[in-house]
């Protein structure tokens, strides 16, 4: 329970973080903005993609849950 | 000027090194989990990365990729087709995300013209916006971290649920599993068109 209500909350500062962008957009940059400039580098774009790449890798064909592991 | 152009240089390579490290750590990971694959995937990015830094395949740079849409639209509809209709963690999806990753690399390697020019200095906006990605993202990555280790133990992983456990059956679902593979298709296509241009 107290797994999920945590990862709640990080969904929730995520949508309030991108309303506030878009609010505040004279002191806040977007999220888009912001990956355009992190992603004008070629380690950052491969890593992000990398990353994108492996949460489908993770979900849809790899084992998704690792099996408990006793007395670890 | 000298020792500005110096101070720059230093900073991007720090940075480039920051984003080669988290690869390399999460591949590290990926073997403590025991996901070879996985492992060798984030591994051999790095890998490419140091190997991009030497210049030894500069010559790839400037042969950017630029797949029609009529070629993405055909890629993505296989990809819904195959991840949607095909048994999950089936062969057919295996072989649909492996080719789906390496187009995306092969479209995402090459530097674009615009990125040939020094890269536009962080402003005050960008920055901000910058430390508050960054510490969602590492309080993500914490909690995470902290519900896969505190989940292992005789009573399984249901007492603390990682995201991959809360998320499982959902995508077991159909309408699960059809939610899932639109975002991670509509992420990637968002993903590969950005840093193409100046902010």
């Amino acid at each position: 329970m107290i797994g999920t209500i945590g990862f709640a909350i990080e969904g929730i500062a995520i949508v309030a973080l991108v309303l506030w962008s878009y609010r505040e957009q004279h002191r806040f940059a977007t999220f888009g903005e912001l990956l355009d400039r992190v992603m004008s580098t070629r380690a950052a774009r491969i890593c992000i993609l990398t990353f994108w790449w492996w949460l489908g890798w993770h979900f849809f064909v790899a084992q998704t849950v690792d099996p408990a592991i006793v007395g670890r | 000027m000298q020792v500005t152009g110096t101070r720059r240089t230093v900073r991007v390579r720090l940075t480039i090194a920051a984003w080669i490290t988290i690869l390399i750590l999460t591949g590290a990971f990926q073997f403590y989990r025991a996901a070879v694959p996985d492992a060798i995937a984030f591994l051999a990015m790095a890998a490419a990365l140091v190997v991009g830094e030497t210049g030894l395949l500069r010559r790839f740079d400037r042969r950017p990729w630029h797949l029609r849409r009529l070629v993405v639209g055909a890629l993505l509809a296989v990809d819904a087709v195959v991840l949607l209709f095909t048994p999950r963690h089936g062969f057919a999806d295996g072989i649909a995300i492996a080719v789906s990753g390496v187009l995306v690399f092969l479209v995402a390697w090459p530097n674009h013209p615009t990125q040939d020019h020094p890269l536009p200095p962080w402003t005050p906006r960008l920055t901000r916006a910058a430390i508050a990605w960054a510490i969602l993202g590492i309080a993500f990555c914490i909690w995470e971290l902290a519900m896969y280790f505190l989940g292992y133990g005789a009573e399984g992983r249901t007492e603390y649920p990682a995201l991959s456990d809360i998320l499982d059956p959902v995508l077991n679902n159909p309408v699960g599993r059809f939610v899932g593979v639109a975002a991670w298709l509509a992420g990637g296509i968002a993903l590969t068109r950005r840093g193409r241009t100046a902010p």
